[in-house]
Order: C-alpha cells, then structure tokens, then sequence
C-alpha cells in the first residue's frame, strides 16, 4: 500500500522508458482488435450470403443452400462437456493431495509431476488418437468379435464405433487440460485462509470434515473460475480434435447425447471451411467467409465465459481481502 | 472386527484391481458376479459385526451392500453385447462391470478401512485416500502409457545419421551434353532426416522470443508501474483474452492477412517475405505457404501475455525496503525501475520466456494452416516447419499433397520423442528456476 503511494499520488513525467513501454503496452489491444475486425469484415459475405440459415441446423451446400452451424456448436458442446467430465475430479483430487492430505514428500511430487506433464504438447496426445481407439474405444464400443454372428445381427456395420468420436477427442482433451487445471485448484486451495481452518480443526473436525463443510465451499470461487479456464482451453483446442474427431460439418446426433459420432466442433468445422480440411486447395470465398463466421461465434463464446471467470476471479480477491 | 474388516479390505481392493483391469480388457467377464456377490457378503457380515460389537446401525454401509447384490444381478442379466436407442456404437459390458466394480469397490474399501483402523476420526481421514488416489493412479497410468508408448516406438530408429540429415525430395531436370548434344535429365535428391524440423523448431522458438520478449516486458512494465487501474484492467484482460482465445482464431486470421498481402502485393518482396521462399538445386524460386517471420508473428501473440504476467509478478515481488532504500538514497522513479526492479525481476522474465518457448514449440494449431516440409532450407525467410508440424504432416501428409506421410510416415514417433525432451526440457529448466525464485529473500 505504502507503495502506491509513493508513485501513484505523484504524477510520472513523459520520460523515454515511459513512452517506449506506453507504445508496447497497446500491442495487445490492437492485435485483439484487429483480429476480431479481420473475423467481422470477413464474415460479411457469409451474413450476406447465408443470413440467419447460418444459425439453422441443416448443411446442404450450393446454390441458395443452407450451411447450418448448429450441429458443430452442440459439438463443441458436447467435447467440453466430455472433456470436463473427466478431467474435474481427477484435478480436484490432485489439488486436494497436494494440500490438505498431503502425507511426506506426496505434494512436491505431484507439483512437479503436474509441472512435467504440462510440458507435454497438444500434438503428442494427438498423435496418441489411433492408439487410444485401438486399446480403449474399439474393444469397448465395438466388441471383439466382430464375424460374431450375434453382434452383426444386432447391429449394423455402420453402427460400429469410427476411428474417431467426440468420446476420443474428449479423453484426449481432458488429459491435456488436467496438467493445466490441478496448479489452479491448487491455488484456490492453498489461498484458503488458514485462520478458517484452525477454527474448523480447533472444534474438533477432521480433515475430511474440514475439507468438505471449510475449505471447499471457502475456494468455490477460484475453482469455478479455474473450471471456466479448463472450459475455454478444451473448447478452444483444435489439433487434438482434428486427429480424434475430423473436420466435417454435421448435423445435430440423434440421440442427443451420442459421444460416439463424429460430431465436429467450431475449431475444426473453421479449419474444414477456411482452409479446405488440410488441403493445398482453398475452398472458395463463401466457405472461408463461413468459416471466419464460425470463428466469430467461437469468440463471442470465449469473451463470454472470460467474463464469467473475470468476474469470479475478482469476487474471490474481494473475499480473500475481507 | 478386525477380521471382517480385514476380508472387506482385501475383497474390494480385489473388485478395484479387477475393475482397473477390465477397463484394460475385454477378456474378464467371468469374475465381475463372484466378486461382487463375495463384496456383498463381507460388507454384510461387517454390518453384522458392528451391530453386535459396538452396538451401532451403520445403514449407509447395508445400503452400499444392497447396491453390491443389485448390481451383481444386472450384470448376470446383461448380454455381453448392448446396442439400443440408435447409438452409434455397441457397448460391451466389461465397461459397465468396471464402473460398477469400481464404483462399489472404493466405498466398500474405505468402510473396511475405517473400521480396520479402529474408527477413530484419524481413521476416518485414512479411509478416505482410496477415493482420492484411485482415480489419480488411472489417469497417471494413461500419461505413462503414452510416455512409454512414445518411448518404445520412437527410440529404437532414433539414430545419430537421422538427427543431422535434412529431409529432402526435389525432382528437376539437369541439362547434360551427350555427343555434342543436349539431353534432359531427370535428377531426384531424396534424403531422410529430421533436421530441418528441429532446427525449424529452435528457429520458431528463437523469433518468437525475440518478437515477444520486448513487447511482454513493456507490457508488464506498464501495467504494474504506470497504468492507471481502468486503463490496466484493459491492458491485461486483452492479453488474457490472447491466450484465452483459440489459436485457431489467430490461425484463419493469419490466413486472411496473407490473402490480403497477396492480393494487395503480388509478386513483390512483401508478398515473399510473408509467402516464405526458397531455391530449389537448379536455382528455381518456389514460394511457401507462409515464412518464419510471419508464423512467428503469431506464436508470439500466445507467447506475450506469458512474458508480460511474470514480469509482472517478479516487478510486484520486489520487496518494499529495498525499493524505500533506493527512492532514499534520491534515485528517481526511473533509475529504480531501471537498476533496481528490473534486475530483480530478470529471473522471473527468463522462467516466463523459457516457458514461452516451450510453447511456442509446441504451438501447432496457429501455424498448421501455413507451415510445409520445410525441404528448401531454414532461415528467417524460409518457409514454416517444425517438429509439431513434422509430426502432424506424417498423418495428413498426403491430403495435404507432400511426400512427407510417404516417405517419413514411420518416424512420427521418433519426432514426438525428440519433440517431447525439447518442450519437457525446458519446463523442467522453468520449474527449477521457479523454485529458486520461491526461496528467495521477501523482505524484512
């Protein structure tokens, strides 16, 4: 505090460290603005073009056609939602040993454990796709056998699992998103007054009790937010998906909930449009103007939840002051 | 007690073995009923036992025994195979026999344990690792697999020969002189190597930390030191909002600004410079999708706000007595900032720009949409490749109408290893330098 007070009351001079920090300093506001103006301005075709059946759920290209974007928002939905699934417990419970039953050496091992795994690029899990599908999903959504006369009779070769699924996209993401997410738990725990914990053991909890009725309802804040980050990671994530589930657009599953179709998401359905599906060919402006849609959709969602986290961020700084 | 607990122990840490493994394979169909009808029976002779030695109802723990025989009489029900509602897969039930077996295992083991251990609430803090440690030893398993996997794979064709030799596939024409006479020949160059990848890795990483290394720290600088807080709160939630957003995004917006210089600038240094450009053996220009510099532009937009928040935190971590000594002894604000604030916070700068290169390393989902092979060399010109990118091409190579999938196709692991000890390597360097800056002095 004393701190502000010595440089904020007086007012710095224009001196050149000033000025050359000042310049620097609004880099990122104009790379930010820029780029959701180049998304606007080449989205206007698109809105021009396709209007509101852009929102609809159908995709049929051509002519006065309809590009529906619906079925690739319900799969990044979807994705996230898988992905979260997992990935929450299994951090919370990472944090929750690194802190409050931490036994010995067990909390340096799992921070550096956690530190060494959030080196691990996106690609390597990636390229894992074919090797998790052959040992997890294939034996577990197809059977084994398939000449089993049985299960042909049951179900139609076509029902059978493809080499790629929101379910695969979706574990592959969590185990990206984990090593991301444990180190902020671990801050929401460990910033958790330590005044509140003596009062809970001084009346005679345990640890446990401790945890659940002090420590975590006292966090809840830094974990949502920490969640709403894990959140914007997964859905923001594109060569994980592009390996697991592909890049074409389709339309809503019928089960709602089938985790084992190729539902793509935005990420990949702007990669399909705008850049032709990791073809050398371009698609032709309409599709690259579409894809720049989708892309905007895809940050309005983010700002969106970067707002939520922002928000819950700050009330949590508000009651750790308090 | 002890001796019904005990059994309990050994019966359901026996149903968790067995459901870990079921989730491994498909081949245990025969055990998951007999585990479960004998877990059954040990939580109701443990229910019995303490109602008759301390007199106590424990309901929850006949009702987790309940769940034991239900559960136990639906897997005897099922059919191996399900397949219903129009999913698009069929379900084999050794998946749902391993939710179950875990699901019941691990209460059933934590009221063994805590009877085990006497009851007490130490014993009841005890009995609640299972819980906690189970799923983390599945997930950790995952990770090891896929380490191990990299490592089996990968190490055995590394090779010396293969580290140092470019990759290279170039077919052109060569003029020869037979008789008197000139003759076309068709010369093809084709190497196999993994050097201009690495290389193109370390070059990506090299401008990225040159581009974003300025721009962190002034931003840092400005945020901390002179920004007024509205002006502040803007500076960082934009450079939040950097790394917040998909890469994706920046990707097609890298892709509509070199549409825009190509349409704007055709077949000037500009559009080259962007384009990326090499020479083929007979002297021939080709351009590339997109060069280092350009690419590199990018990565560093997810590499700033990196730089920019540990500079923040090493300025904020200066400890206030010694700035005090400094404005005492009339140094002004500047010659603070200059000699005292940023020497401080210069370790903090190196753990967030190695942290950065990590990152940048790694960065495929801005530059797949404009790297190559990256066969006509690597400078600053030159067109994108790296490591991550190596790896991607080996997959989509094909559809992506290059050779790399054909003829390298086999070394992607061995790229995702050389790709893994660069990035593991420099966060494990961050991490020390972490814990070096977390013992020291704070102030008085």
């Amino acid at each position: 505090m004393q701190k502000d007070i010595i440089f904020k009351k007086r007012k710095s001079r224009w001196s050149g460290l000033k000025i050359v920090a000042f310049i620097l300093a609004f880099i990122p506001i104009l790379a930010l603005s820029g780029i959701i103006m180049s998304l606007v301005l080449n989205s206007r075709v698109a809105i021009h073009t396709a209007g509101w059946s852009l929102l609809s759920d159908t995709y049929k290209p051509g002519f006065q056609g309809s590009y529906g974007l619906l079925g690739a928002v319900w799969g990044t939905f979807l994705i996230t939602l898988v992905a979260i699934i997992i990935a929450t417990p299994v951090s919370l419970f990472l944090a929750v040993l690194a802190n409050d039953f931490s036994i010995g050496f067990l909390s340096a091992i799992i921070r550096w454990t956690l530190g060494v795994l959030s080196g691990i690029p996106p690609i390597i899990f990636a390229a894992m796709a074919p090797v998790f599908f052959e040992l997890f999903i294939w034996p577990k959504f197809a059977g084994k056998g398939l000449s089993e006369p049985a299960l042909l009779k049951m179900a139609p070769y076509s029902a059978l699992p493809l080499d790629g699924s929101t379910l695969l996209g979706g574990i592959l993401l969590a185990l990206l998103i984990i090593p991301f997410l444990a180190p902020l738990f671990d801050d929401a725990i460990k910033n958790v007054s330590h005044t509140l914990k003596e009062a809970s053991f001084s009346l005679g909890a345990n640890r446990w009790h401790t945890l659940m009725n002090v420590t975590l309802p006292s966090a809840i804040s830094g974990i949502s937010s920490a969640i709403m980050m894990g959140i914007l990671t997964a859905m923001g994530e594109s060569v994980i998906v592009a390996f697991a589930v592909g890049f074409k657009l389709d339309s809503i599953p019928t089960p709602l909930f089938d985790i084992l179709k190729r539902t793509a998401p935005l990420t990949t359905v702007i990669v399909g449009f705008s850049a032709g599906g990791f073809t050398p060919i371009s698609n032709g402006p309409l599709l690259f103007s579409i894809g720049n849609f989708a892309g905007l959709m895809l940050l309005l969602v983010a700002f969106t939840i970067l707002g939520i986290s922002t928000y819950l961020q700050n009330r949590f700084k508000k009651r750790l002051i308090s | 007690m002890k001796v019904t607990s005990f059994l309990g122990l050994v019966i359901s840490g026996l149903a968790m073995i067995f459901g870990c493994l079921s989730l491994a394979t498909n081949s245990l169909e025969a055990y998951p009923v007999p585990i479960l009808c004998a877990l059954f029976l040990a939580l109701t002779a443990l229910f019995i036992d303490i109602k008759l030695s301390r007199k106590e109802t424990k309901l929850s723990i006949i009702f987790v025994a309940a769940l034991t025989l239900i559960s136990a009489v639906i897997l005897r029900i099922l059919p191996l195979y399900l397949h219903g509602f129009n999913f698009n897969g069929v379900i084999h039930r050794s998946i749902i026999s391993a939710i179950l077996l875990i699901g019941l295992g691990v209460p059933a083991m934590c009221f063994s344990l805590l009877y085990l251990l006497g009851a007490t609430p130490k014993a009841y803090d005890i009995s609640r690792y299972p819980l906690l440690v189970l799923p983390i030893c599945i997930v950790l398993a995952v990770y090891a697999m896929i380490i191990f996997k990299i490592i089996a794979a990968g190490v055995p064709r590394l090779n010396w020969a293969l580290l140092v030799t470019p990759f290279k596939y170039q077919i052109w024409d060569v003029e020869v002189w037979q008789n008197g006479w000139p003759n076309f020949v068709s010369k093809t160059v084709q190497q196999i190597g993994l050097l201009n990848s690495i290389l193109g890795t370390f070059m990506l990483m090299g401008l990225t930390a040159l581009i974003s290394l300025p721009i962190g720290i002034g931003v840092g600088i400005f945020v901390h030191q002179y920004a007024r807080p509205k002006l502040g709160g803007v500076i960082r939630f934009s450079s939040t909002a950097l790394r917040a957003i998909s890469g994706i995004i920046l990707a097609i917006t890298a892709l509509s600004l070199a549409h825009v210089v190509n349409n704007a600038f055709h077949d000037t240094f500009l559009n080259y410079l962007v384009q990326g450009f090499g020479y083929y053996g007979n002297g021939t220009m080709l351009t590339g999708r997109s060069s280092f510099l350009f690419a590199s532009l990018f990565v560093s937009l997810l590499v700033i706000p990196v730089i920019a928040r540990s500079t923040e935190e090493g300025l904020k971590s200066l400890p206030k007595d010694i700035m005090e000594g400094s404005l005492a002894v009339g140094a002004s604000e500047e010659h603070t900032l200059t000699h005292i604030s940023l020497p401080w916070s210069l370790p903090n700068i190196v753990t967030g720009l190695v942290l950065g290169c990590a990152e940048a390393a790694g960065a495929l989902s801005i530059i797949f949409l404009m790297s190559g092979a990256g066969e006509l060399g690597v400078n600053p010109l030159s067109e994108t490749t790296s490591l991550a990118y190596f790896i991607f091409d080996c997959r989509f190579g094909t559809q992506m109408g290059d050779v790399v999938e054909t003829y390298m196709g086999s070394y992607q692991y061995t790229a995702a290893f050389v790709l893994l000890v660069i990035t593991i390597g420099l966060t494990v360097a961050a991490l020390i330098m972490k814990n070096k800056l977390a013992k020291r002095y704070k102030g008085a």
